[in-house]
């Protein structure tokens, strides 16, 4: 035994585990360590290359000739948010003290859709709506009930959900509204989502890297979703997404989707399937990326978006009539 | 009638000798129980919070007890009892300053310690025994538990990691007294290197989101050994009484962590230095 330890002690002194990425703070090193980050944790590569035709290898060749030593923060802080901006993904984003960097293209190449004027007319003033947490709420003049939920970052509880419910339980059919909800979190807009089925649902798969490959991924998870224990909504519910529909939103649509009293209208919601984490480069901007997959229920990405069952744009004419197209459209189909 | 104890009965009086054995029995022996506190430096590096390796400060309280184990089983009288309670906290920041991660934990260790024969000496084992020879060597088998974390106040969905383990430890220690200011003073030296256990870890891309919420587990408890986990602990000790036949002496010392993992694609270290300071008391107990 006597003779063991200095040899573990020799072992032990030859594996010291340190860094492995660059970490020269300089044009160069923030530029490497950026590129390697993505290369080594982004979860959406192939499926990125299948669909929009992105080559990361082919990315790093290309903006590494835009990297000078002299380069100034912010000319170096552009070039890299166009580099990451090629995945064209709202989860990956530089974050630095003067700038977040992002591609927002999801949104900002499409019809808003949305009017928040508008909505406000719908929901009136005063007390002609009532606010549960994150939910506002009321019945409208045809006995359809209104619901509208603009952030998942917003907390609701189970309790507020079923007194919501149950005050809007004599309408003929409930449209909820999630129209430029960015999202926020995956809880609550599964709380939210488990008062609209009675049954245990497969609501979709998970998956995570398992190493730096582009294609180390673990087998695919299910996902159920277990019915609530408070008040359960049993009627016809027209959901209103748009292209702002992000993240957290893009899964509550994707999960609403599976119940079979529920109808989805308007646009293709904006994506955003993979769970983002954050790490940073040497200079200290972070980097945030996503990291873990969000499959549908038929294990289809859904990283671009949720097609709605219902496709409808706002149509010009109610706008200037002060009406908004969807909300008008999801009381026709409510009607009994 | 059948006189004999029963079998279960028996065979449980043969578990309890036996267990009474392993931890030690004696009709009097010394115990002396040492705390310390200290602060020092720390380097966190964890490669699913951050690529690079944060520096900062570190505190630690160290609770460390030790008695002799003597017992008719064990027909040895070189056999010490120790334990180490050690709780530490680092408080520590990214290479361009920006970002605070806090570390923390608490170790439990038991081990069980052999003096070996030194030439030339005599086979006293304790080290609070006044007629003990001036240097031993004491080598064993130590069982550690660790609980802890890391938590990182930038990151969004991975701003913690958990840290977990259950090793069986390989350990040794050098005591060494001598004279000094008309004192009996004592220096000791102690490593442990961990061998072989379980240890947690996420897997390299997984949320806790998926592994806690969901319920998603994926290689999340590993075997750990001394290849994926090289790891190394350091205590170094000066004993000085306060008084010339006090039994309450001032401990000194240095505690040096050097903890390492390498699982599931992730890699992990944490290095602490720390000053030590403390008292230590030896009772008789009967």
């Amino acid at each position: 035994m006597n003779r063991l330890f200095p040899f573990l002690l020799l072992l032990l002194l030859s594996s010291c585990i340190r860094e492995q990425l660059p970490s020269a703070n300089t044009p160069q090193g923030n530029f490497e360590a950026l590129w390697q980050i993505m290369d080594e944790h982004y979860c959406f590569f192939d499926y990125k290359k299948q669909e929009i035709g992105v080559d990361w290898n082919e990315v790093h060749t290309r903006y590494g000739q835009k990297i000078a030593d002299g380069m100034s923060q912010q000319q170096l802080f552009e070039v890299l948010c166009q580099m990451i901006g090629e995945l064209r993904d709202g989860h990956v984003n530089l974050g630095s003290a003067f700038d977040y960097g992002r591609n927002w293209s999801y949104y900002e190449d499409y019809p808003d859709n949305f009017r928040a004027d508008i909505i406000d007319r719908y929901l009136g003033r005063g007390t002609d709506y009532q606010i549960a947490a994150g939910l506002k709420y009321r019945i409208l003049d045809d006995n359809v009930g209104y619901v509208r939920y603009e952030s998942f970052q917003n907390g609701v509880g189970d309790g507020n959900i079923s007194y919501m419910l149950n005050a809007l339980k004599g309408c003929a059919g409930l449209i909820i509204d999630v129209r430029n909800n960015g999202g926020g979190s995956l809880e609550e807009a599964r709380r939210l989502a488990s008062h609209f089925t009675n049954d245990v649902t497969l609501v979709g798969y998970t998956q995570h890297k398992t190493g730096t490959g582009h294609g180390d991924f673990s087998a695919p998870e299910p996902l159920y979703l277990d019915p609530a224990t408070g008040v359960r909504w049993q009627k016809p519910v027209v959901l209103l997404t748009n292209r702002r529909c992000f993240s957290a939103t893009n899964d509550f649509v994707k999960c609403m989707q599976e119940f079979p009293l529920v109808t989805t209208l308007g646009d293709q919601t904006g994506g955003g399937s993979g769970m983002p984490f954050t790490l940073e480069l040497p200079n200290g901007w972070s980097v945030r990326y996503s990291a873990v997959v969000f499959l549908d229920a038929r294990r289809q990405h859904t990283e671009f978006g949720v097609q709605p069952d219902i496709p409808l744009q706002m149509d010009d004419a109610d706008l200037a009539a002060g009406r908004d197209t969807y909300i008008e459209a999801a009381r026709r189909l409510l009607q009994p | 009638m059948n006189r004999r104890a029963p079998y279960r009965y028996r065979r449980l009086t043969a578990t309890l000798l036996l267990l009474s054995a392993f931890v030690g029995v004696s009709a009097q022996h010394e115990r002396t129980h040492s705390t310390m506190v200290g602060a020092g430096w720390a380097s966190i590096y964890d490669t699913y919070l951050s690529p690079y390796t944060y520096h900062g400060t570190n505190v630690h309280l160290l609770r460390e007890t030790r008695r002799p184990l003597r017992s008719p089983l064990l027909k040895t009288d070189r056999l010490t009892f120790q334990t180490l309670l050690d709780v530490d906290l680092s408080m520590v920041k990214s290479p361009a300053r920006n970002v605070d991660e806090y570390a923390g934990g608490v170790r439990y260790s038991l081990s069980w310690l052999y003096q070996l024969p030194l030439r030339g000496r005599t086979s006293s084992t304790q080290g609070t025994d006044a007629d003990a020879a001036p240097f031993t060597l004491h080598l064993g088998p130590q069982l550690s538990a660790y609980a802890g974390g890391i938590y990182n106040d930038r990151n969004g969905n991975n701003p913690a990691q958990a840290k977990a383990d259950l090793m069986i430890d390989f350990t040794a220690m050098g005591q060494f007294r001598f004279q000094m200011l008309r004192r009996r003073c004592t220096l000791r030296y102690q490593a442990a290197i961990p061998l072989m256990g379980i240890a947690f870890s996420p897997q390299y891309g997984q949320s806790y989101y998926e592994a806690f919420t969901l319920g998603h587990r994926d290689h999340n408890v590993l075997f750990a050994h001394v290849g994926n986990m090289p790891s190394m602990r350091h205590l170094l000790t000066l004993d000085v009484p306060l008084r010339r036949s006090s039994r309450t002496t001032l401990r000194l010392g240095y505690a040096g962590e050097f903890m390492q993992s390498r699982f599931n694609n992730l890699r992990y270290h944490s290095y602490t230095h720390a000053i030590m300071i403390g008292l230590t008391q030896t009772l008789n107990r009967l």
